[in-house]
Order: C-alpha cells, then sequence, then structure tokens
C-alpha cells in the first residue's frame, strides 16, 4: 500500500516536472520567435526588394538560429525521455516490476540521457566555432553534465539489474 | 559490468574532491569569522555580512545542505560497492537507498528555504516562482531512490522465496 502511494506521488511530481519544463521550453521558443519577427520587421523595413536574399553575407544569423533550433529540439528531446520514466512507474505501479518492459525503457531513458549530453556539446563545440561564444567546457561539465552523465549511467546499471531480477523471477515461477 | 565500475568511479571521484570542496570551504568560513573579513564567503555569488545573524543562519544551512548531499554520496557509494559485490537484494542496500532518498528530499527543501531566505533578506526585491523546478526535480530523484527501495524489498522477498524453492 505504502509503495502504491509513493509510485503514485513520483508519477504526480514526474507529471509536474515534465509539465514545468515544457513551459519553460515553450515559453523560450515564443519569445525567441517573437525577437525573430520585431527583427524581421526592422529589416522588412529599410530592405530593398530587388536583393536577392544571400546566405553567405547573413551566415552569423542563419548559423545562430540553427543552432537555437536544435537546442530547443535537444531540449525536447529530454523532456520526451521523461515520458518512458513514465512508462516505469506506471508497470512499477501495476506490479510489473521485473519485466522486460521496465529494464527496456530503463534503457531508453538512459540513452536519450546520453543523447542530450552529446547534443549539449556539439551544439555548444559548433556555436563556439561559428558565432565565436565564450564556450567553456569546464562550465558545461559543472551543470549538466556532471549530472546527466552518471544518471544515464545509473539507468544503464538499473536496466541490467532489472534484467537479472527478471531472470530470478523466471526462476521462481517455474519451480512453483 | 564496465557501466558500474565507471559509475563507481565517478562516485568516488566526486566524494574526494567534495571531501576537498567542504574542507576549503570550512577553512574560509572560519578565516572569514576569525578574521572578520566580509570579501572571502559568498552565497549565490553574493557576498554575506558576516555581522548578520540572518546571513550566517544562510550559511549555516548552505553548509548542512553539503553535508546531507555528501552524506547521501557516501551511501551511495556502499550501494555501488554491494552492486559490484553482486549482493543486489540485502537488507543494507535497501535501508542506504531509503536513507539516500530521504536525504535528497530534505536537501530539496532545505535548499528551496535558502533561496527563498536569501531572495527576501539578501534582496529584498522578492521574485515570485510559480514552480520552484529545483525542488520538484529534488522531490523526483528522492522518491525514485525511495521507490528503488521497495521494489528491491519485493526482489530480497522473490530471491528468499527462490532459496526456499530450492
Amino acid at each position: 500500500m505504502a509503495m502504491k502511494s509513493n509510485v503514485q506521488t513520483l508519477q504526480i511530481i514526474t507529471w509536474v516536472l515534465i509539465l514545468s519544463a515544457a513551459s519553460i521550453l515553450l515559453n523560450d521558443i515564443n519569445e525567441f520567435r517573437l525577437n525573430r519577427f520585431t527583427e524581421f520587421q526592422d529589416w522588412a523595413a529599410t530592405a530593398n526588394p530587388d536583393k536577392p536574399i544571400s546566405f553567405t553575407e547573413n551566415f552569423m544569423e542563419w548559423a545562430y538560429y540553427s543552432l537555437a533550433v536544435a537546442m530547443f529540439v535537444i531540449r525536447g528531446l529530454l523532456i520526451y525521455a521523461f515520458t518512458y520514466f513514465l512508462t516505469i512507474l506506471k508497470e512499477i505501479d501495476k506490479g510489473n516490476y521485473y519485466g522486460t518492459k521496465v529494464s527496456d525503457n530503463f534503457k531508453k531513458v538512459g540513452k536519450a540521457f546520453i543523447s542530450y549530453a552529446i547534443g549539449l556539446v556539439v551544439v555548444q563545440t559548433i556555436s563556439a566555432f561559428t558565432l565565436k561564444n565564450d564556450f567553456s567546457f569546464i562550465q558545461l561539465f559543472k551543470t549538466e553534465l556532471t549530472y546527466l552523465i552518471p544518471a544515464a549511467l545509473g539507468f544503464f546499471i538499473l536496466a541490467e539489474l532489472f534484467k537479472q531480477a527478471q531472470t530470478l523471477k523466471d526462476e521462481n515461477d517455474l519451480t512453483i | 559490468m564496465k557501466k558500474l565500475r565507471l559509475l563507481s568511479t565517478i562516485a568516488d571521484l566526486a566524494w574526494y574532491l567534495s571531501i576537498l570542496a567542504l574542507f576549503i570551504m570550512f577553512g574560509l568560513f572560519i578565516y572569514a569569522l576569525i578574521a572578520g573579513d566580509d570579501s572571502i564567503v559568498t552565497l549565490h555569488g553574493e557576498y554575506i555580512n558576516l555581522k548578520d545573524p540572518w546571513h550566517l543562519l544562510l550559511i549555516g544551512m548552505g553548509l548542512s545542505i553539503s553535508l546531507i548531499l555528501l552524506y547521501a554520496l557516501f551511501l551511495f557509494r556502499k550501494v555501488l560497492s554491494s552492486f559490484r559485490g553482486m549482493q543486489l537484494f540485502r537488507i543494507e542496500v535497501i535501508d542506504n537507498l531509503k536513507r539516500i532518498g530521504n536525504l535528497i528530499m530534505i536537501a530539496g527543501v532545505l535548499s528551496f528555504f535558502v533561496d527563498f531566505l536569501f531572495d527576501l533578506k539578501v534582496h529584498p526585491e522578492v521574485s515570485i516562482k510559480f514552480i520552484p523546478v529545483q525542488l520538484v526535480a529534488y522531490l523526483v530523484i528522492g522518491s525514485f531512490f525511495i521507490v528503488l527501495a521497495e521494489v528491491f524489498a519485493r526482489g530480497k522477498e522473490l530471491q528468499e522465496e527462490n532459496e526456499l524453492t530450492v
């Protein structure tokens, strides 16, 4: 009974986390879109309609837009990874602790965390070279990577442990 | 398991670096108190007035959070060493997972209060946060460890049944 209530509480808190992270992301996207629109209006006021759009001339702007969009996609993927975590909790809530679904989803969450960390490093590195941003790898390690990589490893280990427990359960079911 | 060894190494590294950082933090704090130098101790990047009891309380709470998290890390290393010895469903592992969960949740709540009091006392222009994401993240991690402890407790029961039937 205590376990069921704990799992349900965790499910509710995870939903709060997902919704708040998604709302922050949507707010950032909207802010980005509004800023681009203001810039577009400024550009449109003085632009020469006969002049063709040049990608090379506005390389910096295009690079900035692409990297910003890439960051939004990566953040979205991390939020999506939490839905796998919810699936794990749902299975535990149903009492299927040691099923393949649980271990597979642990692996998926781990992979999503690793992908997010790699994506972050790639985007930051490209942005450092193209936009000449102040790229501090140590700073990046201090914040997201210090938590995400160990968490991903933890999820991979849990996937293995749950697989072993499943074998144990199968043996147990056979002997009874 | 290579991943387990890697995670153990990361946890060990984090443990030794945290111990070193904590010693330096304590040393600087005691030096600042003795010398009466306010330009050494900072909280959230702001210099702290060591004569103000509120500021001292905030620093004290900040140090307690560090100690709580350090103890959680110590217990986590113990859990990992049990996993490495393939002792998965032991009572010590279950107890330690439960303790880690509780400690993380306590640290999260304390950290929320420190942030709130810091805004109230150091930055009187209080900003309203509708959803304290940091607190929610701490609660998710803490409850996850507690749920894991319960799942491992079921695993222990299963193992005992298995041993009895064989």
